[in-house]
């Protein structure tokens, strides 16, 4: 754990540096009493091995090096109304974050493009397309939004390096679950296992379609279009909209979940604690991964197509690591 | 068609020959300095480990009389060191290190300010552990003085500064920001400590101490504080700069202190509008020429200059502010020199204007946190220089500032009295820099210091008024902000071409000083209800 902890966090600053230090002091210390420095000293060697194997392997997914924070400075945006341009003043997001992620290596799904989906509705700037629809509806929610829908709005948000992040967030709940349960460590195992797998394929996966249709996030249109000072209510990420990444994660975990857990296996959701946020009650993990998905709509960064298909790749995603077989 | 041709072409060369004179006279002037460290007299190191990577300001004031800036530069583990000022009015800059009662350890930062209204410089020490209070005794030595204004102090890791005199008090109200719970070894994150609000003890007769202090809670690991008037109401509030990086359900933070009332927090129903940022430090000045201050916040790839949304009806203000750092050329988001293309990190940022032309520029030390391989290592201190149509164009390098060492606190202050902004700039684990301004195209300037009788000496929450007869320039008078780092002392303003200025002063209770016309390239001692009397080397100003 200490050494995978390094290995993984090898970029972390001086506080990562001196908690990880912290962390394997404490880990061996409490670890080895009681046992013999010789079997101590083995089974450390036997443990980092294995650690060194797991991340000599991770250098090869194609996600390994992140420069830049991810956001390309040699990426060309492509030309066309229908396509994602920056929506906000930070001059690090002027490119869209990590065009490549989503050729990375997968875990289970054969590769990122093995859930595809059907093209996002034909781009129109026509009052009557379904493309202009969507937009508006975006638009209509945001203008009467009740407190509830703002509440879920925020609950989900979950914006890379100002909160637990979506994966963050799946993590989260079943950590809790598992707590309140007593959970085995065999469960503990299992369960984080294929949830990791789900959320890291749900985001190659994702992330394959969202460059391949590039698509034009609704801030952009709605000012183009409908209101040239509107803001959506939570902030948008700086990359394509189709299809809705929390939405594809979401019932990528889901579907995994449910086997495991139950069909109608209700839990309360305390995630967003620390950060103010009230906890949620769903009835189930669909019953959550379904509030993630349309929460992208409340909070103004998706447009309806884009959170049901998304919800559709999911299910694709998390059928593939259902078929992994971790027990005898 | 040859005709024609002929025409376009000569059109077109006139609209380049326009375009190229227009460009040309937009390009301000390229300011020039001199790295002096080795014969300066400096030698300071900001050292230590976790507990001192943020921090390592200096504190830039007159201690002794004479008008020359001195120095009292933060040392981390090593005792802070005081440099007192030996330079010659327009010669070398030279700094003769004496012992003065400051030298203690675990400084991270220091602010002056006059507390008790005696007219003697004292000083704020941001210290891990223990926060100080130095009393100045004058002829530059200092004395403890904790006990005696009953600074009640908390262990913690104190990082920031601010102050302002609220409306009717004799002694200052200070406010003090705290950064994370240093003990905690495992998990640090999440454990930012409250701040403090000191307000003056109206029981004792007369004042001469500090209450218990009110807890600005929730505490969000500050690293910049500022008292600033941003509506003009003449009741500043309090702007805090917080690190994202290690809190929960934070953000910036905006908070009334309204006399006599505790503290409050605006909200969004105010019109605050939230924005979390890797907060390190606060610059601020009128850029727009408006009479509002904008604000400029360091952060890590993304720095913020802020202005205000004013409503076009007349109404009053609520504090929502659009960035405008990147359209204003002052993102500063990663190196300028050199191949690295990895984001960088900004502390201390000042705004002065290098070169007398009357637009003030922008300082920013750079550095890396402590060899953090996503953020670039060789990180160049930026020096953002603004032309006429308000745009920033960086300097840093031709102008000879550009250390790539792993910079912290800063000081642009005119060290030499000859007009022009030199530069100190504090380094982790190395020697402090120091560089004189030999810009030799500077344009004109005048040098203020603001007097008032009672307390609040330095006139704290004034603002200073020059008009060169092509635009006025505002200054607001605090004591806060940067990385760590405070001055006090002269109020520079570049005039450009003008041979003379009026100056106007808004003192902090909000009566205006007379328009006054003042003669360029000099220093002028002002005082309230007095005529502005021009300063003589050998005096006090």
């Amino acid at each position: 754990m200490a050494r995978g902890s390094q290995l993984f966090f090898d970029h972390t600053g001086p506080t990562g540096q001196r908690a990880l230090a912290g962390l394997g002091s404490k880990l061996q210390g409490d670890t080895a009493a009681g046992i013999s420095p010789d079997i101590v000293e083995r089974s450390q060697s036997f443990g980092e091995s294995i650690a060194d194997h797991i991340a000599l392997w991770a250098k090869s997914d194609g996600g390994d090096v992140i420069e830049t924070m991810g956001f390309p400075s040699d990426y060309t945006l492509t030309p066309g109304p229908s396509h994602w341009v920056p929506t906000n003043a930070i001059r690090m997001q002027q490119t869209p974050l990590l065009p490549a992620w989503g050729k990375n290596r997968t875990f289970i799904v054969p590769d990122g493009a093995s859930c595809p989906l059907p093209p996002p509705p034909d781009y129109s700037e026509d009052p009557k397309s379904t493309f202009y629809k969507q937009a508006l509806e975006v638009y209509t929610t945001s203008k009467s939004l009740t407190p509830e829908q703002r509440k879920i709005a925020r609950f989900w948000t979950d914006d890379p390096m100002l909160s637990p992040t979506p994966p963050g967030h799946w993590n989260s709940m079943v950590l809790q679950i598992m707590e309140r349960q007593h959970a085995s460590i065999e469960t503990y195992v299992d369960v984080l296992a294929r949830l990791g797998i789900a959320v890291a394929d749900g985001f190659i996966g994702c992330w394959h379609e969202k460059y391949r249709y590039d698509l034009v996030r609704p801030v952009t249109y709605i000012r183009r279009l409908i209101d040239p000072t509107w803001e959506s209510p939570i902030l948008t990420p700086p990359f394509p909209e189709y299809p809705s990444g929390h939405s594809t994660q979401s019932a990528s975990a889901a579907t995994v979940l449910t086997p495991i857990f139950g069909e109608n296996f209700a839990f309360d959701d305390t995630t967003g604690e620390a950060d103010g946020l009230q906890p949620r009650h769903f009835s189930s993990f669909w019953d959550a991964a379904n509030e993630a998905g349309i929460s992208r709509l409340y909070g103004g960064i998706h447009f309806r197509a884009a959170i049901e298909l998304g919800l559709e790749q999911g299910r694709c995603i998390g059928g593939y690591v259902n078929a992994l077989k971790t027990r005898k | 068609m040859k005709w024609l041709f002929f025409t376009s072409a000569l059109m077109a060369g006139i609209f380049v020959g326009l375009a190229s004179a227009a460009a040309e006279e937009n390009q301000p002037i390229t300011p020039k300095f001199v790295e002096i460290t080795d014969h300066s007299g400096i030698d300071s190191h900001y050292t230590g480990d976790w507990e001192y990577m943020v921090g390592g300001g200096v504190a830039t004031f007159d201690c002794n009389g004479d008008g020359f800036p001195d120095l009292l530069i933060a040392g981390g583990t090593s005792p802070a060191k005081f440099y007192q000022n030996i330079s010659t009015k327009g010669g070398a800059i030279r700094f003769e290190a004496k012992t003065s009662g400051l030298e203690l350890d675990k400084v991270i930062g220091a602010y002056p300010i006059d507390i008790d209204g005696d007219g003697i410089i004292d000083l704020v020490l941001l210290r891990v552990g223990e926060p100080v209070l130095m009393r100045g005794l004058g002829g530059c030595k200092f004395e403890r003085a904790n006990e005696i204004w009953k600074f009640e102090t908390h262990d913690a890791w104190n990082t920031a500064f601010a102050a302002t005199w609220e409306k009717g008090a004799t002694w200052p109200t200070l406010a003090l920001g705290t950064y994370i719970n240093y003990h905690e070894t495992i998990y640090p994150w999440g454990t930012c400590t409250d701040n403090y609000l000191y307000r003056p003890d109206s029981t004792l007769k007369p004042v001469s101490g500090f209450q218990r202090p009110d807890l600005l809670n929730p505490g969000y690991c500050t690293l910049s504080m500022l008292f600033t008037d941003w509506k003009r109401s003449g009741t500043p509030d309090l702007r805090v700069s917080n690190d994202r990086e290690y809190y929960q359900g934070g953000q910036e933070q905006l908070w009334h202190i309204p006399a006599g009332s505790p503290p409050a927090l605006y909200t969004e129903e105010e019109g605050w509008k939230p924005l979390k940022i890797w907060g390190m430090g606060i610059a601020s000045y009128n850029l727009s020429f408006d009479g509002y201050p904008d604000y400029f916040l360091t952060s890590m790839a993304d720095n913020k200059l802020q202005v205000l949304n004013r409503p076009s009806d007349g109404t009053a203000p609520v504090p929502a502010f659009k960035d405008i750092a990147y359209p204003k050329g002052v993102t500063a988001h990663r190196p300028y020199i050199g191949d690295e293309k990895k984001p960088s990190t900004a502390w201390h940022a000042q705004f002065e204007d290098v070169n007398n032309d009357g637009y003030v520029d922008l300082f920013i030390a750079k550095g890396n946190v402590s060899q953090m391989p996503d953020f670039a290592i060789h990180d160049p201190n930026n020096l953002l220089v603004q032309s006429k149509d308000g745009q920033f164009h960086e300097m840093g390098d031709k102008a000879g500032v550009a250390s790539v060492l792993t910079s912290r606190g800063a000081s642009l202050a005119d060290f030499n009295l000859d007009g022009k902004i030199d530069l100190l700039v504090v380094n982790r684990w190395d020697n402090a820099q120091i560089w004189q301004n030999v810009t030799p195209d500077a344009g004109n300037f005048v040098e203020i210091m603001l007097h008032q009788d009672g307390p609040n000496r330095d006139a704290i929450g004034a603002w200073l008024e020059v008009d060169n007869g092509d635009h006025i320039m505002r200054r607001e008078i605090t004591i806060g902000g940067g990385h760590a780092s405070g001055q006090l002392g002269w109020h520079h303003f570049g005039v450009g071409t003008a041979q003379s200025v009026k100056v106007r002063t808004i003192w902090p209770d909000g009566t205006a000083g007379e328009w006054e016309t003042l003669a360029n390239n000099a220093f002028y001692s002002v005082s309230r209800g007095q005529a502005a009397k021009a300063w003589q080397r050998g005096t006090s100003p």
